[in-house]
């Protein structure tokens, strides 16, 4: 086979593998950190806004908007303070409010949380922004990708993700522990039976056990009895249940948004009004995540900024590389131009060496960043609950990968110009 | 036909600007024909190695004309001189100038990558001139080889594309006798192989035995001497 530019290119890489080897390391660590980043924020607030779904608030006792957001939507810890049954029914009363859905969270199952619901909460409650449940009746609410919805007590539906991690379905029966960590007290003796697993959403609420509500009361209720009585009480039955034993965690409120009226101006009145009450805390999951999000941008952007730092000194140890090579390369440059090679083309060959140095390095931190982003998911998930998908986004790899390979190309624009420079006689001794 | 090498008045001065500094090369009158071979002598210092890069078209000369097969070298500019570099002259160096990296086979080809002969004609070609000066580990990088086989690749390079003309530069000054005498052998077997002419420079009076002509530098300088030959 002939001999071609893109062969002695490659020899050229090939000859200095080390320098080669780190110096597409350092471009693919910039470039790995920037992606994971990006797609990171990306995905973060996909997450984030997908799982507050259509609801407007989130109504509880916790003590700050951001903590009832991050529990009552993200399952990220487990509440510290109840509602009584008393202040769920005012609110499902109140002609501004078109779905007020009471949560009751705390418990687990396997370490994945358990959410308990009214068997109604599926056809008010959507993951999608746009459901309006009066509006849209059937059509894009939240269905089961096998059997059916929580119909009775002691029934429970599966997140998409919970049936595929751990092999459960229709018909399998689950124990539920106190707490959200491992090692919790079992709730025994009221096991649920699983009816159905629901549609795959990509939403922290793929992660979740949902439960029926009524089941929950009637299990807490046993437990308190028996605590009270130190030892094994009567079975409790929802009949006997008091106002105490009703307890929610949590209340999904969507306000009543009429023809011609703006939404965020008839829930801001009625955010407004739920404030007066001190016991409540009334929280906007958008506002919520917009403030989060304002708060991480400021850590996002430095972050960002390092990464570009981390790219630029990739460049300049591109630059570095092909200099000092540059340097050790002459007598082989003027060997090739004395067999006829033109400046130009050793310039080519120079700067091909830059690109490819680049784009390897785009190309190993692409997959560092795939990998970096699932060890972020894992730690999100791991530290804070948060059950975030690494969005790939297809403009933000063009994007860096082609800053990437122009940072490298004006990289190698310095050594290009020294071979492009090379005094060919004075370089090939004896003939200089 | 033309002459492979034509010198004419040719003079030149590392500072342009020294017109009273005697040049570092005079040639009056110098020509070589087609598939002839000469021996220019000279001592160290004689300008005998900038005498060769002139000829290569590596340096600009102060004063004259070189050609090549007709070709006046220093009309050429840029590339258009590097292409006619690549496809007319040979070069040998005395410490071979072998690129490291590559393979003794990809040091022929890279001797015929700027050559008219046709791509896929280049990699027989190598193989069959490496195997002719007895090269058979053609895929070993030169650090691999003896400093004889390193000489012998070294040749094949400067053969690969047929040139009008090979320069050897000093090709025996790091080897004993014997195998000085059997590397002039090797370069002109070469080249006569090639039909290519051959200037070689040296300051080893042994080599003149190997040359029907021989040539010294320093009568090649000077009015006296336009026309020597």
């Amino acid at each position: 086979m002939a001999l071609s530019g893109t062969r002695v290119v490659l020899r050229s890489l090939m000859a200095r593998r080390f320098q080669t080897v780190t110096t597409t390391i350092t471009v693919a660590i910039a470039v790995g950190l920037l992606l994971t980043i990006l797609s990171m924020r990306d995905a973060t607030r996909q997450t984030l806004e997908r799982g507050a779904g259509n609801m407007h608030l989130v109504v509880s006792a916790e003590p700050s908007s951001l903590v009832s957001v991050l529990n009552s939507v993200f399952h990220a810890g487990a509440p510290s303070r109840a509602m009584t049954w008393l202040q769920v029914q005012q609110l499902q009363r109140d002609p501004r409010v078109a779905y007020a859905l009471p949560i009751q969270q705390g418990d687990s199952f396997e370490d994945y949380p358990v959410t308990a619901v009214e068997p109604d909460f599926f056809e008010q409650f959507s993951p999608d922004a746009e459901y309006d449940p009066e509006r849209d009746g059937e059509d894009g609410r939240w269905g089961v990708s096998s059997g059916r919805l929580i119909e009775g007590r002691f029934e429970a539906v599966l997140g998409a993700r919970v049936a595929q991690e751990t092999g459960l379905g229709v018909g399998d029966e689950l124990l539920l522990t106190c707490g959200l960590a491992g090692g919790g007290f079992v709730h025994g003796g009221f096991s649920y039976k699983v009816v159905g697993v629901l549609e795959l959403r990509d939403t922290p609420h793929d992660r979740v056990v949902f439960a029926d509500l009524a089941s929950g009361w009637v299990i807490h209720a046993q437990d308190k009895r028996d605590r009270q009585v130190g030892g094994k009480a009567d079975r409790v039955t929802e009949d006997d249940l008091s106002a105490a034993d009703r307890l929610v965690t949590g209340v999904y409120v969507r306000g009543v948004v009429r023809e011609g009226r703006q939404a965020s101006a008839a829930v801001a009145e009625l955010a407004s009004d739920l404030r007066r009450n001190p016991s409540l805390t009334v929280a906007s999951p958008a506002s919520e995540i917009d403030a989060l999000f304002r708060f991480v941008s400021r850590v996002d952007r430095l972050l960002i900024a390092m990464a570009f730092v981390v790219l630029v000194s990739g460049a300049v140890s591109i630059m570095l590389a092909l200099y000092s090579a540059g340097q050790m390369r002459r007598r082989e440059i003027a060997t090739f131009r004395v067999l006829g090679a033109s400046r130009g083309r050793i310039v080519l060959w120079v700067l091909a060496e830059a690109v490819i140095l680049g784009a390897a390095g785009a190309v190993v931190g692409v997959v560092m960043s795939v990998l970096g982003g699932w060890a972020v998911s894992v730690g999100l998930k791991a530290q804070l609950g948060l059950v975030v998908e690494p969005a790939v986004s297809p403009a933000a790899f063009g994007v860096v990968g082609i800053a990437a390979v122009v940072l490298a190309a004006l990289a190698g624009v310095a050594p290009a110009v020294l071979a492009y420079r090379t005094a060919v006689a004075a370089h090939l001794r004896p003939l200089g | 036909m033309a002459a492979a090498l034509r010198i004419e008045d040719l003079s030149f001065r590392y500072d342009r600007g020294a017109v009273d500094a005697p040049p570092v090369v005079r040639v009056g009158h110098f020509e070589l024909a087609q598939g002839e071979m000469a021996l220019l002598r000279g001592h160290s210092g004689s300008g005998k190695t900038t005498l060769l890069s002139l000829v290569a078209g590596l340096l600009e000369p102060t004063l004259g004309r070189v050609e090549i097969a007709g070709q006046e070298l220093h009309a050429l500019r840029g590339g258009a001189r590097d292409r006619f570099r690549g496809r007319h002259l040979g070069l040998v160096f005395q410490t071979f100038n072998l690129l490291h990296g590559f393979s003794a086979m990809e040091n022929v080809l890279a001797g015929l990558m700027f050559s008219d002969i046709p791509r896929k004609e280049h990699d027989e070609r190598a193989r069959a001139l490496l195997g002719r000066l007895g090269i058979e580990r053609v895929d070993a990088r030169p650090e691999a080889l003896s400093v004889g086989q390193q000489q012998r690749v070294a040749v094949a390079r400067a053969v690969a594309a047929r040139p009008t003309l090979v320069l050897a530069d000093e090709p025996t000054a790091s080897l004993d006798p014997e195998n000085a005498d059997a590397a002039i052998e090797l370069i002109k077997g070469a080249c006569a192989e090639a039909g290519a002419a051959l200037l070689c420079v040296s300051h080893d009076p042994a080599a003149s035995s190997h040359f029907e002509r021989v040539e010294d530098l320093a009568a090649l300088a000077g009015p006296s001497t336009v026309g020597v030959h």
